[in-house]
């Protein structure tokens, strides 16, 4: 098949993928033939969609032995099968790449014969670029479950970011939907990137990871380990067990290594780190059905202990008819996704805990108001905060301040007292914020606190939007009456959700909260 | 935090009561007031420019308009105006450096550079006025964003910035016998900033990147890097291997799309269409595809 044919295909099966960034890296090109990496990162094109697109994201292979549920490429799924050379990659990255067309290589594969095997041709293609073309651009490439450590390794010297699929949010949904994976064989490779990740940095001085250490491991302790994925056994893999692990798979591969070994030259010189740009994983939201608690506390923990640099959600796109799966008709929850993305937002940069924006009784984001909005309506009694002594957390804390805001007024009442007036002018937007604020122990002045005027402050255009057409539905309820659906998320919500559900009926009740200030 | 200018911001507090003295009105004791009829002409190079500024701070006036033409070109509107030709000298122009340096300083004098680059309406004058606010009050003029010419002046150097991004990525290489030529068409002179980005990634490659509305060319060699005029460009034979990578390109990119999830107003948000004649992937028909294939 001609290279043509074989791009269209392997690009058609790795467009669902989320992840695709190339941040969060600088490189010189100097040292390398050619190459250099941003750490804004670049995009090149925008697709149809209006996604970016920055790297060149394929597959190896759409050849599969695994029979994951959910996938167009299972086996036991009808479709054109094709695989790239190892040579046939490097060259088509290596062209894009000197054509400015792409930023690096995004290479992700099904599993052809096995996860080694598989392994060995990616490990392969890399080595082209690295090794003998001297590639210096970026390279993120995806572990397959079940890959002997051995391997992995060699990957994470060669790529610049590297990540294990935690596909599905819960050892259940994996065991169901991919049953050819499991915990263990994905847990495996993540514990090993990670120690793998931390001895570099350590190894060069540097302080890894998101956080403090030893914030992190306050955290670690204060998380419940039973909403944590895989029933908690998040930490059951110590390092020792990875080494162990190592030496014993590594065996029948090194074998096989001393010539390769002769062709290899250090694509830098003293070159030791490995993945610089850390590690990522992705899940796929609404193909099971955890609730947005299990999914987040799950965010957390991987956050936590396993020092990810971002956990991605894809709204699970129905490819195939399975019983076993929403049906083929399901739209694809993207408004859901986007509030996680908001949620996780939380978690990284707002000192939020999963257990803080989501609880037994409150399972589910919120269908109109922002996580952060919803958290701050849950919790009067924390609000209004005087912009002038409440601390940085505190003011990240209040709906509608971000991080910049939060610093502007940190900064700006070292001088003076600020007033409302003043806040306007240094530039923190009020519209929510204005609820929950005192300055100088005023509230906001002439403000309207009738419920309405709340609701509608606290929604963005498209929140908005999308609870009027709610409400429009719920006074005609007669035209959906046949319908009953618990998906209270989905894009266009016409074909779901015939009547006011409980979150619309609770986003009406928290009206009346914020009487306060 | 560093803003768009790449200074050093204070808050908004210092921006605030900086702005009352403002108000305050001292400011036209020591500027001269412009006068809106008088124009100058110099030869639109940076130094002529800087000679603009020092002519007019030796004459205490201010322009109306400063045109990059001289004299023997004509001027439209001529007999509107007092005209005066201000005469590059390559010593003024260096006195006046220097005096921005010393009295304002450096990261003024970068931003005054980058802005000269930008296509905001009636630049010189404007930076003109902002130099002279600048000798007046310092940097702080920088925070003073209710004044028009600061805020033109910010706004330009913000226009830069936005447009050197789009065209780290928007940048389409040809292999044309070895060499890589690329064609854009920048509204703002983005050359000079885009180049050590380029420089760096391609060092080893021979290249040029020949931007059709400023009529300017950046050439590099290994070792060797070069911002010169030329007057026009046009890849004459695109080789057959050329051919195959954009049929690739262009592949590669209605691949990825996921159709159902089309939005063409993100696309438009992020690539305006202006890019879209210097983009292979959007200037490529599909039948480049069906032809490769025949080809084949
Ligand atoms: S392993 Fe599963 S998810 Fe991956 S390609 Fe094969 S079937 Fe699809």
């Amino acid at each position: 098949m001609d290279v043509l044919e074989k791009l269209k295909i392997l690009a058609d099966a790795a467009k669902y993928d989320a992840a695709c960034t190339s941040s969060g890296l600088e490189r010189k090109g100097t040292g390398f033939a050619m190459g250099s990496s941003r750490d804004f990162g670049i995009c090149h094109s925008f697709a149809g969609d209006g996604r970016c697109i920055s790297l060149l994201k394929v597959l190896l292979t759409n050849c599969c032995s695994f029979d994951c549920v959910y996938c167009v490429n299972r086996r036991s799924n009808a479709a054109r099968r094709t695989a790239f050379t190892p040579r046939e990659l490097a060259d088509l990255t290596w062209q894009f790449y000197r054509r400015n067309y792409i930023e690096g290589l995004f290479l992700s594969s099904a599993v052809w014969k096995s996860p080694d095997y598989t392994s060995e041709q990616m490990l392969k293609a890399l080595e082209i670029l690295r090794y003998e073309y001297q590639f210096g651009g970026y390279i993120h490439v995806k572990v397959i479950p079940g890959t002997s450590p051995l391997l992995v390794e060699k990957l994470g010297t060669l790529a610049d970011r590297i990540s294990v699929n935690i596909e599905l949010p819960s050892s259940g949904s994996l065991q169901k939907l991919a049953p050819d994976k499991s915990k263990d064989k994905i847990l495996l490779p993540m514990k090993q990137i990670q120690n793998k990740i931390s001895e570099n940095r350590q190894g060069r001085g540097r302080f890894g990871g998101i956080q403090p250490v030893g914030k992190q491991k306050e955290l670690a302790k204060g998380t419940d380990a039973n909403g944590l994925l895989y029933d908690g056994s998040i930490t059951n893999i110590t390092k020792e067990e990875t080494d162990s692990r190592c030496l014993e798979e590594a065996t029948p591969y090194a074998s096989q290594q001393t010539d390769r070994n002769a062709l290899q030259k250090p694509w830098k010189k003293g070159r030791s780190s490995f993945a610089p740009a850390g590690q990522s994983t992705q899940m796929i939201i609404g193909a099971s059905p955890e609730s947005d608690r299990q999914i987040l506390r799950l965010t957390e923990g991987l956050y936590h202990q396993y020092q990810m640099k971002r956990v991605f959600y894809s709204a699970y796109i129905p490819v195939v008819e399975d019983s076993r799966l929403p049906s083929k008709e399901t739209l694809p929850p993207l408004w859901r996704e986007h509030r996680l993305y908001q949620a996780d937002w939380l978690l990284r940069f707002y000192g939020f805990t999963a257990s803080e924006l989501l609880d037994e009784t409150n399972p589910q984001l919120h269908p109109y108001l922002d996580p952060k909005c919803h958290w701050a309506l849950r919790h009067p009694e924390g609000f209004p905060v005087e912009v002038n002594r409440a601390s940085f957390d505190e003011l990240l804390r209040v709906p509608g301040i971000g991080t910049e805001s939060a610093y502007r007024i940190v900064r700006a009442r070292k001088l003076c007292l600020l007033d409302w007036d003043g806040l306007k002018y240094i530039g923190v937007v009020l519209k929510r914020a204005r609820y929950f604020l005192l300055c100088k122990g005023k509230p906001f002045p002439l403000l309207s606190r009738s419920k309405e005027d709340f609701l509608m402050a606290m929604m963005s255009p498209k929140e908005r939007a999308l609870f009027r057409q709610r409400e429009r539905q719920w006074f005609q309820p007669s035209l959906f009456d046949g319908f009953t659906t618990d998906a209270p998320y989905s894009e266009k919500g016409t074909a779901s959700v015939p009547v006011l559900d409980d979150r619309q009926k609770e986003a009406l009740q928290c009206v009346t909260i914020p009487v306060f200030g | 935090m560093r803003n768009d200018t790449g200074v050093r911001m204070t808050d908004g507090l210092a921006e605030r009561q900086f702005a009352y003295s403002y108000e305050g009105k001292e400011l036209h004791a020591v500027i001269p007031a412009t006068t809106p009829d008088l124009a100058y002409y110099y030869d639109g190079t940076w130094e002529g420019w800087l000679c603009c500024v020092g002519e007019s701070y030796l004459a205490k006036e201010i322009p109306g308009v400063i045109v990059p033409q001289t004299e023997e070109d004509g001027f439209v509107e001529e007999n509107l105006f007092y005209t005066r030709t201000i005469v590059t000298r390559t010593d003024l122009a260096r006195r006046v450096c220097n005096g921005i340096v010393a009295r304002i300083g450096a990261d003024f004098l970068q931003i005054l550079q980058r802005v000269f680059c930008s296509c905001i309406p009636d630049k010189e004058a404007q930076m003109l006025l902002f130099t002279h606010k600048g000798f007046r009050y310092g940097k702080q003029i920088l925070y003073l964003r209710q004044d028009v010419a600061v805020k033109n002046v910010l706004k330009g150097l913000r226009d830069l910035g936005r447009e050197v991004d789009k065209w780290w990525g928007f940048v389409r290489f040809s292999d044309v016998r070895g060499i890589l030529v690329a064609v854009i068409g920048a509204k703002n002179h983005v050359l000079p900033f885009i180049a050590p980005h380029f420089c760096d990634r391609y060092h080893n490659e021979t290249f040029m990147i020949f931007d059709r509305n400023h009529r300017m060319a950046l050439l590099y060699r290994p070792g060797e890097k070069a911002i010169v005029p030329m007057e026009e460009f046009a890849i004459a034979e695109i080789s057959e291997e050329e051919q195959r990578y954009r049929s690739l390109w262009k592949q590669y990119y209605d691949a990825i799309e996921i159709q159902p999830r089309h939005n063409e107003t993100c696309r438009r948000t992020h690539m305006p269409k202006r890019y879209w004649d210097f983009l292979t992937e959007m200037t490529e028909s599909e039948d480049c595809i069906s032809a490769y294939k025949e080809l084949k």
